[in-house]
């Protein structure tokens, strides 16, 4: 009996070993179900979790600062505004940078500060994933994807930032926002007529394990 | 030498040639071009004399620098397609792009649809009835993302001079040979399926209550019964279907192409919509000689197509009805049912001549598998054990067989159906995947010791673990540790399994759950057989020594032999985590040594209490701190590498991108699979590679040496190994430049003369 007992302690320790090393996944985040929490280091050196700000409207964006498709609202200034205008209704607004180090666009927190100011970021704040934990959290496979979570913590929608997939610029004008229709129709107390899109844009720059 | 030969075997059987025939040179004159980054972009009419209402195609080539590609109609995970906008004269009409059959690019997990050097966009012109003007121009304003890591947006203007009529001063251009080729690239149409799908749940894949699309396809009419092969399904949707190939394209070989569903998992917070197209590619013909074909706008609204927990207990699973992949999931999780596996693996047989001689491959790699130095510590105590205990209960050996091979094949099966689920869960894994877990290695570097330990007489383990002590006669503890000692063995066999049955391994992976569980049995059975006929065959063990004395000697020269184990796990380790990890490792070891020393010494029974209690809290110390940092060890981030290793010797780190740029150099490629667990590996880079016949061969060659490390987990690797039917390291690909895509596969036991053979021939 006794060798019994001992074989089960060196399974059990096997067993206990092995699922250390794995990762576990919580619920992914599905739209119209209640969007799962994270904690990330923000470009301010502290940690920021998306629990921090239950009961407001947030929005997440995915970004990197080398994407054309990036370049192509920031260089115009429309995701400043968008912004500015939303934060300003009490919007937290967060971007997300997903990239692993050694990719391309990775950035740690000296690089976020010097692009925020660079290009007058007027989101919440920026936050760092480097190891793409709420990445693959949300299913983010593109920059820019943007997600809007109501003060409930619902997620309502998911997708693109626009309907017209392109990196030209002089698009912008004549695209139809969802996030802002989101934010509007759900600030009016409507349901949102465009919950999911299509992401449009460059691949998030996850680390290969 | 033996092992060397039968892994000959074993590697000769499954290699696919991969051939690709490029377009040779593509057409004459009166083409237009235009370059940007990456990309030199070129409007080629099929020809320049264009007769009123005859329709002519038009290509748009796209010529990228190596490793860099643009997107089909759907890019998949990121990216954005390719279009064109036409500006005609009057009465003209341009129809949509044909797009070639797109390829799969893959980016760290992302997955896009494109295609990489080459690509004809075609598209069909038709021009008005009436006369023609006698030369008319049409422009094409095309727009293109081109992608390696970063991407870069292109466009160009691109306009043809073409003549109407045929009184022309201008000789036409005629490149209707090339423009036969080009549409070569095409999926063909779908003239044998009827297709319709629907929107279900696909049980048991990824999150509880994941949606998939399942698609039925169903012969017009009933002809052959040809078994599928792997499929993929490039959706012309963009947002709908997960591009992951695990979820998207597992074959499985009771299904015939004449009736099959395939059921691929949704993309997360994608869309759904009520019609859907796309290319079906196969890595077989699928209609004529081609192995892609274009399905057409289907419904995905069908009402009577079988999922999964449908098509496996009702009557149409026998008829070869099988959810693709959800299957493998479906025996993953529950227990594995040896019943279902022998009677799914009747139509596979049929469908795969090869699957007998998969089994024999497993069967024999099995009983090699004693030899290894993983198991053969464990399993010749268990003989001993048996030497001592066949006079005093001659008759009830076999049960002791039995039960030993119910354990060796239960643990494989556990192992099989681990290795299934964690792929169904969509992970990248290879067999050999645990050597890349810290914690399981440091595990085992702990069982190892202590059992050597053991061996050495350093402590006792009441009945010992190995069967050893004369306690273990008692009938049923007698059983069970038979039982414990099959399932030992089988654990400690991993290590060794994974370089040398890469290849069934591979074959496994590929198959259903059922095929795949049938392999493992049979390896498993190959394990045991020698133990079994020995008890079944009690006479043959007069040939075995009398128990004595000298038993005592093998058996500390076991534990011996386990050291040796040690190191080469420690070594691991330190790959993994880093090797200034190494003495705080030892460290560790001895203090668990310790703790297993004083266990030995003072806590069994003839020594007081008060000293028990004693030594009891000394050992438990010792053991807390040793597990404390065991469990840092093993959680331990592994380093990143610098690469600055593998660039040594003139090897670089392995990546496709360098791979394909050194072929368009005019090199040729030599690409290492390796991994620092791998036993094997290291044998061919000392014994074969690293030999100064092989090193001057490679410098006269002027081949260039990529080295693919594959001890941490690597998607974009394991996808190459699997690609190449390996499900492990080692593997060898020599490439020529002249054919870019078909690398020559050498075995997996090198020798140097193997490596100058295949070096001559380039």
């Amino acid at each position: 009996m006794r060798n019994v007992i001992f074989f089960a302690i060196c399974a059990g320790c096997f067993i206990g070993l092995t699922v250390f090393a794995q990762n576990t996944s919580p619920t992914r985040a599905t739209v119209g179900q209640p969007a799962p929490d994270f904690t990330l280091t923000g470009g301010d050196g502290k940690t920021h979790s998306l629990s921090d700000y239950k009961g407001k409207f947030i929005v997440l964006e995915w970004t990197n600062p080398n994407c054309p498709f990036v370049h192509k609202f920031y260089d115009s200034g429309t995701m400043q505004n968008l912004q500015k205008e939303e934060t300003a209704k009490g919007v937290v607004w967060l971007r997300i940078n997903s990239g692993a180090p050694g990719h391309d666009g990775y950035q740690t927190v000296a690089d976020v500060v010097s692009y925020e100011q660079a290009n007058h970021v007027a989101s919440t704040e920026t936050l760092l994933d480097p190891d793409g934990t709420a990445g693959h959290l949300f299913g983010s496979r593109n920059t820019p994807t943007m997600f809007v979570i109501d003060p409930k913590g619902t997620l309502i929608y998911a997708g693109g930032i626009d309907d017209k997939p392109s990196p030209d610029p002089a698009d912008i004008a004549t695209a139809k926002n969802y996030v802002t229709a989101a934010l509007d129709e759900a600030m009016a107390g409507k349901p949102v007529s465009v919950p999911v899109s299509r992401p449009y844009g460059c691949s998030v720059k996850y680390a290969t394990n | 030498m033996m092992i060397r030969i039968l892994l000959l075997l074993l590697a000769a059987g499954g290699l696919p040639a991969l051939a690709s025939d490029p377009i040779a040179t593509p057409y004459s004159g009166a083409s237009v071009s235009a370059s940007g980054p990456h990309v030199t972009a070129e409007l080629v009419p099929e020809k320049t004399g264009i007769e009123p209402g005859e329709p002519f195609d038009v290509a748009l080539h796209l010529h990228m620098d190596p490793g860099w590609h643009t997107y089909w109609i759907n890019p998949g995970d990121a990216g954005l397609a390719t279009t064109i906008k036409w500006t005609l004269p009057p009465g003209f009409t341009a129809g949509p792009i044909q797009w070639p059959t797109p390829e799969k690019h893959s980016m760290g997990p992302e997955i896009t649809y494109g295609y990489e050097g080459d690509t004809y966009l075609l598209t069909t012109i038709t021009p008005p009835k009436g006369d023609l003007p006698r030369h008319f121009d049409i422009s094409a304003h095309t727009t293109w993302l081109v992608c390696q890591e970063e991407c870069i947006p292109g466009k160009a203007d691109l306009t043809l001079h073409l003549d109407g009529g045929l009184l022309n001063l201008r000789l036409p251009v005629d490149n209707s040979g090339f423009f036969d080729e080009a549409r070569g690239r095409l999926p063909v149409e779908n003239t044998i399926w009827n297709v319709e799908s629907r929107y279900d749940i696909k049980p048991g894949v990824g999150q509880p209550g994941q949606q998939a699309l399942w698609i039925q396809f169903k012969n017009k009419l009933e002809t052959g019964e040809l078994a599928v092969g792997h499929l993929y399904f490039f959706p012309e949707q963009e947002n709908v279907l997960n591009a992951n190939e695990d979820d998207n394209g597992k074959p499985d070989p009771a299904q015939k192409l004449s009736k099959f569903i395939l059921a691929l998992t949704l993309q997360q917070n994608g869309l759904k919509p009520d019609t859907i197209s796309g290319v079906l590619v196969s890595d077989r013909p699928l209609i004529g000689n081609s192995s892609s074909v274009y399905i057409s706008s289907f419904s995905t609204n069908a009402t009577d197509i079988p999922i999964l927990s449908a098509s496996l207990t009702n009557p149409a699973a026998q008829q070869g009805i099988a959810a693709i992949n959800a299957d493998t999931t479906q025996a993953a999780t529950t227990a594995p049912p040896l019943g279902t596996a022998a009677a799914t693996s009747e139509t596979a047989t049929t469908a795969q001549p090869l699957l007998l001689l998969v089994l024999g491959s497993a069967f024999v790699g099995g009983l090699i598998l004693n030899l290894m130095p993983c198991v053969l510590p464990v399993l010749s105590l268990k003989v001993f054990a048996l030497v001592r205990h066949a006079g005093e209960n001659p008759g009830a050996a076999w049960r002791q067989g039995a039960a030993f091979t119910a354990g060796v094949v239960i643990s494989f099966w556990v192992l099989a159906g681990l290795l299934l689920a964690l792929r169904a869960a969509g992970n990248q894994l290879g067999w050999g995947f645990q050597m890349q877990s810290p914690g399981f290695v440091l595990a085992l570097i702990f069982l190892f010791f202590l059992l050597a330990l053991n061996l050495f007489g350093v402590f006792e383990v009441g009945a010992s673990l190995v069967g050893l002590d004369a306690k273990a006669t008692s009938h049923v503890s007698g059983l069970t540790s038979s039982f414990l000692n099959g399932a030992l063995a089988t654990l400690a066999a991993t290590p060794c399994t994974a370089p040398y049955m890469g290849w069934a391994l591979g074959v496994a992976a590929q198959q259903s759950a059922a095929v795949a569980l049938l392999i493992f049995t049979f390896l498993a059975l190959g394990m045991a057989t020698p133990y079994l006929l020995l008890t079944i065959f009690p006479g043959a063990l007069r040939f075995v020594p009398k128990p004595g004395a000298w038993m005592e000697a093998v058996r500390q020269f076991m534990g011996f032999l386990l050291l040796a184990t040690v190191i080469w796990l420690v070594y691991v380790v330190g790959a993994l985590v880093g090797q200034e990890q190494v003495p705080l490792l030892l460290g560790l070891l001895l203090l668990a040594g310790l703790a297993a020393w004083i266990y030995g010494r003072w806590i069994a029974p003839p020594k007081p209490p008060r000293v028990r209690v004693v030594a009891g809290l000394f050992a438990i110390f010792f053991a807390l701190v040793t597990v404390k940092y065991v469990v840092d060890l093993a959680r331990m981030v592994p380093p990143v590498t610098s690469g600055a290793e593998a660039a040594s010797d003139g090897w670089q780190p392995w990546k496709p991108e360098a791979v394909s740029a050194a072929l368009a150099q005019g090199k040729p490629v030599f690409v290492d699979f390796t991994a620092a667990w791998c036993l094997s590996c290291k044998v061919n880079e000392a014994v074969a590679l690293g030999t100064d016949a092989v090193k001057q061969a490679f410098t006269d060659k002027n081949v260039a040496l990529f080295r693919a490390d594959w001890t941490h987990s690597d998607p974009a690797i394991s996808t190459t190994l699997q690609k190449y039917n390996r499900d492990g390291v080692p593997l060898y690909l020599l490439y020529s430049p002249k054919t870019p895509d078909a690398p020559q596969v050498l075995p997996e036991a090198l020798t140097p003369g193997i490596v100058l053979d295949a070096l001559k021939g380039l």
